[in-house]
């Protein structure tokens, strides 16, 4: 089943000096039990994504798109405050820098009660209600790895190393047995030993709860082990996307191409095979292909914006994409052309 | 036999803290650490938090002296040359690179500022130097009329390089300067880097955990614990080899972040 369903979102912010669109055409769909991988450069729209799927997105922005389903419920027929809570139930957000999304005067424990579903259990009498609380935020804790919780539950958040802190936001985030979990570069500031730690929490909640996972980071290198399908975004678009492996062993989108052979590592030091310059901003886009000026593949055709294709399982946005000439063929020997 | 261009020898320092008014807690940061650094070689220096790896740094910036020990360039004790001379000789790249520019001053006016502390240069030269220096870190001569908000990230961190370059360093330091970039944005800096090093020789440091980073420049490794070098050993060894304990979890983690799970 489609859990998230997403056509040509369109993400705006009125500024003084005209409309910015941050966000260009943006389609995603997220299965039910995926672990979903967007990955962008810094300013591509990854964070804006997120938080215009949870509702979290202030006025000032604008968001439309052709379809914008949860869960087969149209976010579009819901008004903020609606959007908000319904996808506060359905799915919880984490983000970079845990420690700044906790009260820094409350204990730990005393914060993930809060987090927990207010649903009173009326055959239990009030004093009981309590240690039943308790008892599910120490098992909340286990869940996420945390064998000592009375320490945990007693300590402050400045107490904690950001480790022990993304896994109590992660704890916090399945308290209300979400289906999805947005989590916007979880790692990006941790050390390797600690990155690890989150990666497979999240890969475990994936698969012993079949939580669906959209994972937002600004490498390829880890995302590309631990995802099922990837979208690759740049300057507010998605470039490319299908199953993750696909995509890095013969990327079809020209700055695939170029994050994949990053990865690909040389044994030997030499320099790079790098692209030239830096990703635009969005005030200054180039006419037609947003890539144009650093893609070595620009062509005349490219002074036009290249539209999504689909190709079977993948989608991508380019006039002369790499690897395809081979499975076209394929496709056609197969009577599979779309 | 060569002398090494850096010599650290037995360096330690202590961190004197007040607690309270009779009490004083003494910390030992780093104690006693000793190396050598090549011309156009790599070290990277990786430890835990608090391991002692940013007062290092610091120290061989000349922006604290240590406690004890002596620190050579070139075989000559840098406690007896003069202030200036040795802020031109090692430079640190600070870990937030567009923090540590000034949003009101033309960004030629930023990458000049040392120069202009340190040389009595006629303007034309000086000009010249910019120039060369600017395209040297890939930047264009009409950025030097920019101020810092009308570049980009990566062209502000060239900024900050320029602005470590234009006094003709010989030893670079990088604290903890990359963990925090686009995987672009480093290939182009690893690129930078490596072709530096070859025209002009230059030596670097580099502190911080960006492992694949490491990986790719630096020839050997130190890992500090706890103020004390636990190991020292080429690049390759560790990652194939990591003997310490908490090198190994390093790597261990490292490899299977980068291979995935290994079910
Ligand atoms: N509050 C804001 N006001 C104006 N522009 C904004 C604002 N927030 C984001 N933008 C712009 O929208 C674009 C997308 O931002 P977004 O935060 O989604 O990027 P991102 O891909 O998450 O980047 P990062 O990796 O740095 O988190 C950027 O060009 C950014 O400059
Ligand atoms: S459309 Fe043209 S410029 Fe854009 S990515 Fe494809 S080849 Fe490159
Ligand atoms: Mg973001």
């Amino acid at each position: 089943m489609n859990l998230l369903d997403i056509r040509n979102l369109t993400i705006e912010l009125e500024t003084p000096q005209g409309i910015i669109t941050a966000v260009e055409r943006f389609s995603l769909v997220v299965q039910d039990g995926e672990f979903r991988g967007i990955v962008g450069e810094s300013g591509s729209g990854k964070s804006l994504v997120g938080r215009a799927i949870m509702g979290l997105l202030s006025n000032k922005w604008r968001v439309r798109a052709d379809r914008f389903f949860f869960a087969g419920e149209d976010l579009q027929q819901m008004d903020v405050d609606e959007h908000r809570r319904f996808m506060g139930r359905e799915a919880a957000m984490i983000f970079q820098q845990p420690s700044s999304y906790l009260d820094p005067i409350a204990k730990i424990g005393e914060q993930i009660l809060e987090a927990l579903p207010q649903t009173p259990r009326l055959n239990l009498a009030f004093w009981r209600r309590n240690s039943d609380r308790l008892e599910k935020v120490s098992a909340l804790l286990h869940k996420v790895g945390i064998r000592d919780h009375k320490r945990i539950m007693a300590s402050y958040p400045h107490e904690l190393s950001e480790g022990l802190c993304q896994k109590i936001m992660i704890a916090m985030a399945i308290a209300n047995e979400p289906r999805l979990l947005i989590a916007d570069e979880p790692t990006s500031t941790m050390e390797a030993t600690t990155k690890i730690q989150i990666y497979k929490l999240m890969a475990k909640m994936n698969q012993l709860r079949k939580l669906s996972v959209v994972h937002i980071c600004n490498e390829l290198e880890t995302a590309a082990n631990w995802t099922d399908r990837v979208t690759i975004m740049y300057c507010g678009q998605s470039v490319e996307a299908g199953p993750t492996q696909q995509v890095v062993e013969q990327p079809l989108h020209p700055y695939t191409h170029a994050l994949a052979t990053l990865i690909k590592r040389d044994p030997q030091r030499q320099m790079l095979n790098v692209m030239p310059g830096t990703m635009p901003t969005l005030q200054h886009l180039p006419t037609g292909c947003r890539l144009g000026p650093r893609c070595p593949r620009a062509h005349k055709d490219c002074i036009e914006m290249p539209r999504s294709r689909y190709l079977r399982n993948r989608s991508y946005r380019c006039h002369a994409p790499f690897n395809l000439e081979e499975k076209h063929a394929n496709a056609a020997a197969s009577g599979q052309t779309h | 036999m060569q002398t090494p261009l850096l010599q650290v020898k037995h360096i330690s320092k202590t961190y004197h803290n007040s607690k309270g008014w009779f009490r004083h807690e003494t910390v030992e940061a780093i104690k006693s650490v000793s190396f050598d650094l090549k011309r156009a070689h790599t070290l990277a220096v990786i430890g835990e938090a608090g391991s002692g790896k940013s007062t290092l740094a610091r120290i061989l910036a000349g922006e604290m002296s240590p406690s004890s020990g002596d620190i050579l360039l070139h075989g000559q004790n840098l406690n007896d040359t003069n202030q200036r001379q040795r802020c031109m000789d090692i430079r640190m790249i600070p870990q937030r690179p567009s923090l540590s520019l000034n949003p009101r001053l033309r960004v030629g006016m930023q990458i000049l500022a040392p120069l202009v502390q340190h040389r009595s240069l006629t303007p034309s030269l000086r000009q010249q130097k910019l120039y060369a220096t600017m395209r040297d870190v890939g930047l264009l001569e009409e950025h030097a009329d920019y101020y810092p908000n009308m570049l980009s990230a990566s062209q502000r961190l060239r900024v900050t390089l320029a602005r470590a370059m234009i006094v003709d360093p010989e030893v670079l330091v990088f604290d903890q300067t990359l963990s925090a970039m686009d995987i672009t944005m480093r290939a182009q800096l690893i690129n930078l880097l490596t072709m530096l090093q070859q025209s002009r020789g230059m030596a670097y440091i580099m502190i911080g955990h960006q492992l694949s980073m490491i990986r790719h420049l630096a020839d050997d490794v130190m890992v500090m614990q706890q103020g004390e070098v636990i190991e020292f050993r080429p690049t390759d060894e560790i990652f194939e080899s990591p003997a310490s304990e908490y090198t190994q979890r390093l790597i261990y983690a490292y490899n299977e972040l980068v291979q995935g799970p290994s079910s």
